[in-house]
């Protein structure tokens, strides 16, 4: 039996149990995110590659690589994966490892159940990309599975609303998991309003996904009652009501949308403070700007039926409500350039992201503002105008915000800086293939190509052409990425200090921790009051 | 998190320690009312339209959501308190002090075992009781620390 005094000059085990059954068995934040990444990592190659199929399908009019049935099945599960298995896992990611440091809690509040809704997604992921395998191939409906075509898909359905309840309820838990970490886990004198940008918006996501996960539930569930019970939810010759499924739908979807922006907003809003060397212009602004696009986004869902055939008044109502969505968005972006005007800027990595994340969010928000103007969207529906547009602010939003929380959290974690030379030419290269992606897209769009199909028409050419090349450019750009981060974790490159980037330690409690930061971190000897006072 | 309060007299003192509770009871349920609020709406509007499916899920994830709540709250009112008396240790856990421990304080040994989360024991004469079971590694460490010094301390 040791005593303290002998223990504490020798060696012991810090680090967690080793082999496969740590990750399988880990409760540990940090473990949780890591998993989180590496899953999200993986979906992002699945998902891409059903994009890149799509992509090569499109490169000249008429059917070369694929039957019609296949790419339909492949623009569903490309949609699906993308949405729920590669972008909401990797914040899911940034939650685990930067929300308890930020707000000086040793770990999240319920870390068994952190282990479940990380583990639900594997076995999520892999039975619905099984469903390609299934008597008659994947559903292949378009990700808003709509009935009555989605209730015409054999063996594939039940499974593919079956993963989507997993992948709903992994998300349901990790949301629960985070609004207790952020209610009850505060250090003492870390007052809600002092809490930083990226706890704020992760914790109006997690309310959101409480919100509409049982709202997306309920409405798969129906689908499956109509098509295996009797039932006629949707059916219009039992009473039903086929438009009830779209309202359904959209009001998960569009609050769904912010789901994937916020917490990006989140990580920008970290990001662009440190390289302007100043504090975030109005912060008590974007906290209520976040909160006001969080309550927007439940009253607005209707705008993707402008054509279903709804009362005047009410595509007026949801015109008018989607337009103001533009003026809580407004004050972020106004913040975020105010909070660069007159800094010091430096362009590391992150900041090219957040910089990139700032033109092409704005520009999808820009032809967001465009497609509620319902005379114009009976023009722009299902044309790929719309393809262009969500591609701006889910990728150009969404991933670009993961880019840059990755690279400016990166050397944190592991105490190794990142290749800064390889870490722009990836940038350059995502920035520039984005834009080849999917700029052309527009133009394709108010020509008159619509979306979802295999095979268009000759005068679409060009354009199409040029996006397939920068599908490649910025799909392939991608594994640059992995060999970037996999560099880094294997501690190849400079060893960084706690602070990381100049002046960080004055933008956030995580970089007064040691980096890598520790298994489990404590904030012995940092005076949490302080450090948060200085924000 | 350790806080230290001087007993007054002859220089005995009292450590509590304590997890993060930033949640008040009242404010949970001013939460759970506002979500449940929030979900009763969204579910019985649709429920009104036909589509009744939506309640039972949530319902559930309301269910969910106070058990993850009074989890997390049940176990951040614990406390442990450690008084270094004048010849005897007290130990108090649970939210109220339900367990209690004393020890002769010069007979007090400390027994720390490494580990992914380390584990810190007091005791003496075979008798063992782990604390600062919710602290970090390094205020754990910190009190083990404390703990030896207090072990030979001359009041
Ligand atoms: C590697 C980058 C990506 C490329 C090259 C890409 C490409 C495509 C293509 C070609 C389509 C099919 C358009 C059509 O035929 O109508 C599509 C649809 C879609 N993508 Fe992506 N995409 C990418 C990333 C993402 C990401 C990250 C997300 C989500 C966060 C996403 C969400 C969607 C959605 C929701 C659809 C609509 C599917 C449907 O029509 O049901 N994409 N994408
Ligand atoms: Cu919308």
């Amino acid at each position: 039996m040791a005593t303290v005094a002998d223990t504490h000059g020798a060696e012991h085990e810090h680090g967690p149990a080793k082999g496969i059954l740590r990750w399988i068995t880990t409760t540990n934040h940090k473990d949780i995110g890591t998993l989180y990444l590496t899953f999200a990592m993986i979906m992002f190659l699945v998902g891409g590659t059903m994009a890149l199929i799509i992509r090569a399908e499109l490169y000249q009019p008429g059917l070369q690589l694929v039957d019609p049935h296949f790419f339909n099945q492949m623009t569903t599960l490309h949609a699906l994966i993308m949405v729920f298995g590669a972008v909401m896992p990797a914040f899911a990611g940034f939650a685990n490892w930067m929300i308890p440091p930020m707000i000086g809690a040793p770990d999240m509040a319920l870390p068994r159940l952190n282990n479940w809704s990380f583990w639900i997604l594997p076995f999520a992921a892999t039975l619905l990309s099984a469903t390609l395998f299934m008597d008659g191939g994947a559903v292949a409906s378009g990700w808003t599975l709509y009935p009555p075509l989605v209730l015409q898909f054999g063996n594939a359905l039940p499974f593919t609303i079956f993963s989507v309840h997993l992948l709903g309820i992994s998300s349901i838990l990790a949301s629960i998991n985070i609004i207790v970490t952020i209610f009850n886990l505060r250090a003492p004198g870390l007052t809600m309003m002092k809490m930083p940008m990226f706890c704020w918006t992760w914790l109006i996501t997690a309310f959101l996904l409480i919100l509409v996960m049982p709202v997306l539930a309920g409405a798969v569930t129906m689908l499956l009652f109509d098509k295996f019970f009797d039932t006629s939810f949707f059916d219009a010759a039992g009473g039903g009501d086929p438009v009830l499924f779209q309202h359904l739908f959209w009001f998960f979807g569009h609050p769904e949308v912010y789901i994937i922006i916020l917490p990006a907003f989140g990580i920008i809003s970290q990001v662009i403070p440190t390289f302007s060397r100043k504090p975030l212009f109005g912060k008590n602004s974007m906290i209520f700007a976040t909160a006001v696009i969080g309550f927007l986004s439940f009253i607005v869902w209707a705008h993707h039926q402008f054509t279903v055939g709804m009362p005047v008044p009410a595509e007026l109502y949801f015109m008018y409500a989607t337009m103001l969505i533009a003026v809580p968005t407004g004050v972020k972006v106004f913040n975020w350039l105010a909070t660069m005007w007159k800094g010091s800027l430096t362009f590391e990595t992150p900041m090219l992201h957040a910089l990139g994340f700032l033109v092409l969010f704005v520009l999808g928000g820009f032809t967001g503002i465009m497609m509620s103007q319902v005379p114009a969207d009976l023009y722009y529906h299902d044309n790929y105008f719309i393809v262009a547009h969500f591609h701006y602010t889910l990728v150009g939003g969404g991933v670009f915000g993961i880019f840059a929380g990755l690279f400016y959290w990166l050397p944190k974690w592991t105490g190794t800086m990142y290749d800064e030379k390889l870490g722009k030419l990836h940038f350059w290269l995502s920035f520039l293939g984005f834009n080849l992606l999917f700029m052309p897209q527009h133009f394709l769009g108010l020509a008159g190509m619509p979306r979802r199909i295999p095979d268009y028409a000759v005068q679409f050419t060009e354009f199409n052409q040029m996006s397939t090349v920068g599908a490649f450019i910025f799909g392939f750009t991608q594994l640059l990425l992995i060999y970037i981060v996999y560099k880094c974790v294997k501690g190849e490159g400079e060893k960084v200090g706690d602070e990381v980037w100049e002046g960080a330690k004055s933008h956030g409690l995580e970089w007064n921790l040691p980096s890598p930061m520790p298994y489990h971190h404590s904030f012995e000897g940092i005076d949490i009051q302080k450090a948060v006072a200085d924000e | 998190m350790i806080q230290r309060q001087s007993l007054g007299h002859g220089g005995e003192y009292r450590l509590v320690l304590r997890p993060n509770a930033s949640l008040t009871p009242g404010q949970a349920r001013l939460l759970v009312g506002l979500l449940g609020l929030m979900m009763a709406v969204i579910g019985f509007g649709f429920a009104a339209v036909g589509a009744w499916l939506v309640l039972p899920f949530s319902g559930g994830e309301l269910l969910l959501l106070i058990y993850a709540l009074s989890c997390s709250m049940r176990w951040s009112a614990a406390r442990e308190v450690i008084t270094i008396g004048q010849d005897k240790v007290f130990i108090e856990k649970g939210v109220e002090g339900e367990q209690r421990y004393q020890f002769p304080r010069a007979w007090l040994q400390i027994d720390w075992r490494p580990g992914p989360m380390p584990h810190l024991l007091v005791g003496s004469h075979g008798k063992w009781v782990e604390v600062g079971t919710f602290l970090g590694e390094e205020e754990k460490r910190a009190l083990a620390r404390t703990l030896q010094q207090a072990r030979s301390l001359e009041f």
